[in-house]
């Protein structure tokens, strides 16, 4: 159903035609304030078409001639007060078709709107339907700019298939989280309810679990100091991913060594720790001397993280439930690669338990992605294969990604370009912008170009959530506000102490 | 002689003409620039046809206040198309006043409105291509004055200018052959009648501007009374040399575009009467003429005006005050604000007559193309 009529298609250079046409704003500006990224619509036969403006300019017989303006205002007076120059001013947009909304879908455009035609604001059911949005049971992320229609995007078409979050630092990117994060455990049991887990790097999302927080009893916030693998349920495999130069050779003795572990405690329910199998590898007589001692240099390095213990701590099994958010805090670890490591196991556990149904469909949330999945050689990152993994098979386990990066260029191109769904907000660097346009499906050149101008706690939603690109003014947040302090305060607060 | 060889040769001839005209301008613009405040054209002989009062050749007239007063334009708009049958043409004209008050922008006021829809006229009387073109003129002549007393009746401006000449410039002997073209005429004449009737009874200044005048009916004059202003020292330098054709070569605008200074107008003259043989009975009016330079670096404008009240003197003054005031502004192009409006929206675009004839050929089931003329549809011209 069309709103209310706001413009007249014009005839204007080579256009209309199939894929761009232009109106002129028939009503005032005071009555209608037409902008940039709005939606409009035409009439036609088959539907509706829904077009996105692409920009609005404005023109004014009186200013078109610089060396005229220039002549009479030389004078002292001003061309406004000399001639009736508001009454010339004229608003043109210039729209891009996006398609034809008809009974049984919609349509590409393959044929020009007429002149004349008029150009009405969509209402917000038929845009709503258009875009592809969830009204009903969708996570509501904001508004989209310009309309009065909230974005509900439908939870499997925005998480399935994994989803990226790509802004600058200080753009909203945790912001965004959060938002995101409360609308998944808003979720009714009728609605259907992801487990979460959040790896906080910067331990900015420990205020979600403040006690004035409506999800207080949803969140469960785990300190990186209690942080603990158990030893016995990794795998050769699994020890090797945590050193990349480990050869094939070693690894088959390892698993060898694992194997009479297992006989001689898992299978008698015992534990064992890193030292049980540093000890093994010392008396096993099978292994040669330079496997040996490299075999046991590792694990020596592996036992100085103090990760590995007896119990694996937060324990997923118990602590991965529907309708929960578990947030796992790095912030107390400097070490990269020590975080890696976390990642590592704790992911693989993730896809592991997903795979046997232990746990419940999962949504993990990371946190500067690209220093835990890095396009840079493995080496430099530890948890970038199973990263590389969830997002390859995930989703036939329900088990889905949110990559957060401000440096997209850096991520593992295998990783996003899993990501379905990219919420972009604004970028500015050159190189990011690059790869985002290479790297994100549907986003078009205009698109990219607003990237640049996007404002704080705007966003860009393209991909699979979406049928098409939608900016998004983000909504505010019920939850307190994120652990951040600016330098002020912060210096402040040091001096205090 | 090779192609261009030709063509080298014609630009020569023409630079040279050009070149030789521009020695001959100088001389006489320098001639009269010199002798402008001397002459008396008061004292010229009748017998040259000058009848005026002002007792210079050069006015000053100095812009006035306009706060509190409104001032008018009218421009219209035509766009003809002659097809096979019949001729067509699209006519506007727009009136613009401008309501001055005070610390504000003016108030701005169109009639009958700030877009008209323009009439569609048809003609299918056997005219021929003269008889055509005279008929355009009245039409548009009838649209714009019909405009101007509507504006007079329900505004009251303090001035109303028209774009272009203040009577109707219809050659008589060009259309006394068709009745019906006739008849338009009077109709016309009678217009312009009730539009000086009206700014009589309501004290409405009424002036015609043109614009781009090419009239050379002040410097024809001059060239026949230099021979009697020898005793002015500054002629005799002029009378060793036969300057009569070179004068016939100046246009008035020529000639006063570097005798006149900025706010400075001619002597005013008697240029008609509006009345002709055949309206005996019927009210006449005396036009006079003057030129204006509102610009520094624009030729003066030819401004007539009919004598409703006052003096030709005064009336010449005052409207002289209030055409600079609304054309100063810009030192390039010193036309009236009211005058540059009413032109912008009284304006038509081609594609509005292309538009019109395409509907009327999806009517009469012919194709726009053969129902234009053949001129108009050559098939290797460019459209």
């Amino acid at each position: 159903m069309k709103g209310k009529s706001i413009g007249t298609v014009i005839v204007a250079e080579e256009t209309p035609n199939p894929s761009e046409f232009s109106f002129v704003l028939t009503k005032s500006e005071d009555d209608f304030r037409l902008q940039k990224g709005m939606y409009v619509t035409i009439q036609s036969e088959e539907g509706e078409i829904i077009a996105s403006v692409l920009n609005v300019f404005k023109t004014n017989r009186y200013f078109s001639s610089p060396s005229a303006v220039k002549a009479y205002e030389t004078s002292g007076k001003t061309l406004a007060s000399i001639f009736p120059v508001d009454s010339w001013e004229y608003i043109i947009a210039q729209a891009k078709p996006l398609g034809i909304f008809t009974e049984i879908g919609i349509k590409r455009l393959l044929y020009p709107v007429s002149p004349g035609d008029t150009v009405y604001v969509p209402d917000a059911g038929t845009l709503s339907k258009f875009l592809g949005l969830d009204p009903e049971n969708g996570l509501l992320l904001g508004k989209i700019a310009h309309h009065d229609l909230e974005v509900k995007v439908n939870l499997t078409r925005f998480l399935q298939k994994h989803a990226a979050l790509l802004a600058i630092s200080g753009a909203g990117k945790s912001y965004t989280v959060s938002i995101i994060l409360e609308e998944l455990l808003s979720r009714s049991q009728e609605q259907g309810r992801v487990a979460v887990i959040l790896f906080d790097v910067h331990g900015e999302y420990k205020g979600l679990s403040d006690d004035s927080s409506e999800f207080k009893d949803k969140i469960e916030f785990f300190p990186g100091a209690f942080i603990q693998f158990a030893t016995h349920k990794l795998t050769a495999g699994q020890f090797a991913s945590f050193q990349p130069q480990m050869s094939a050779v070693q690894v088959r003795e390892l698993y060898r060594i694992l194997g009479k572990l297992y006989v001689t405690n898992t299978k008698q329910g015992k534990s064992y720790l890193i030292k049980d199998i540093i000890e093994k590898i010392e008396n096993d007589e099978n292994i040669n001397q330079r496997s040996k001692e490299a075999l046991i240099g590792w694990f020596y390095t592996l036992e100085s993280t103090h990760l590995f213990g007896q119990l694996e701590k937060p324990s997923l099994e118990e602590d991965i439930k529907a309708g929960k958010l578990l947030i796992v805090d790095l912030s107390d670890f400097t070490s990269l690669r020590k975080k890696q490591l976390i990642m590592s196991y704790f992911l693989t556990q993730l896809f592991d338990l997903r795979k046997k149904n232990k746990i419940p469909p999962t949504t993990i949330i990371v946190e500067e992605a690209h220093q835990f999945a890095p396009e840079a050689s493995i080496s430099m990152g530890l948890s970038r294969p199973i990263i590389e993994t969830i997002a390859r098979e995930g989703r036939k386990f329900f088990l889905s990604l949110v990559l957060i990066s401000q440096r997209p260029v850096k991520l593992s191109t295998t990783a996003l370009s899993q990501c379905n769904t990219h919420v972009i907000m604004r970028i500015v660097n050159p190189y990011d912008l690059d790869f985002i346009g290479r790297s994100s499906e549907g986003i078009d050149r205009e698109t990219m170009d607003s990237i640049t101008t996007l404002g704080i706690g705007e966003a860009i939603i393209v991909g699979n959530a979406v049928n098409h690109p939608i900016f998004v003014s983000v909504r505010k947040r019920k939850t307190s506000a994120l652990q951040t302090m600016d330098l002020e305060e912060s210096a402040k607060a040091y001096d205090t102490d | 002689m090779f192609l261009k060889d030709k063509i080298n040769s014609a630009i020569d001839k023409i630079s040279q003409q050009i070149l030789k005209y521009n020695e001959h301008r100088k001389l006489f613009q320098n001639l009269f620039r010199s002798v402008k405040n001397s002459l008396n054209p008061s004292e010229f002989p009748v017998s040259f046809g000058f009848k005026t009062t002002d007792k210079s050749f050069a006015v000053n007239c100095a812009e006035t206040n306009i706060e509190g007063l409104k001032i008018a334009g009218v421009d219209g708009g035509i766009i003809h198309r002659s097809l096979n049958f019949f001729d067509i043409a699209l006519i506007r004209a727009v009136g613009v006043l401008f309501y001055y008050v005070p610390n504000s922008n003016p108030i701005v006021r169109y009639f009958p409105e700030e877009n008209p829809f323009p009439d569609i006229v048809t003609s299918i009387e056997p005219l021929n291509q003269n008889e055509i073109e005279s008929l355009i003129s009245i039409w548009r002549m009838q649209k714009e004055i019909k405009c101007a007393i509507s504006l007079v009746k329900e505004d009251l401006p303090d001035i109303i200018i028209l774009d272009g000449s203040v009577l109707p410039y219809i050659d008589y002997k060009m259309i006394n052959q068709s009745e019906f073209l006739v008849h338009q005429y009077l109709s016309l004449k009678t217009l312009y009648r009730q539009l000086y009737s009206l700014c009589q009874k309501h004290h409405t200044a009424l002036c015609g501007i043109v614009k781009d005048s090419r009239s050379a009916i002040l410097t024809e004059k001059m060239s026949h009374l230099l021979p009697h202003l020898s005793k002015l020292k500054e002629f005799e330098k002029l009378l060793e040399i036969d300057y009569r054709p070179i004068i016939r070569q100046l246009r008035d605008t020529d000639l006063l575009f570097q005798v006149l200074d900025q706010n400075e107008r001619t002597f005013e003259f008697y240029l008609s009467n509006f009345n002709e043989k055949f309206d005996k009975n019927l009210p006449d009016f005396d036009i006079h003429c003057f030129y204006l330079k509102t610009a520094e670096y624009d030729t003066p404008l030819r401004i007539e005006f009919p004598i409703l009240f006052s003096n030709p003197q005064d009336l010449s003054q005052s409207i002289s005050a209030l055409v600079i005031s609304v054309s100063k502004y810009n030192p390039e192009y010193g036309l009236p604000s009211v005058i540059i409006e009413a032109d912008a929206r009284a304006r038509l675009q081609e594609v509005d007559a292309d538009i019109l004839i395409d509907e009327i050929a999806s009517k009469v089931g012919y194709s726009s193309f053969s129902l234009q003329k053949r001129r108009a549809r050559s098939p290797f011209a460019k459209r």
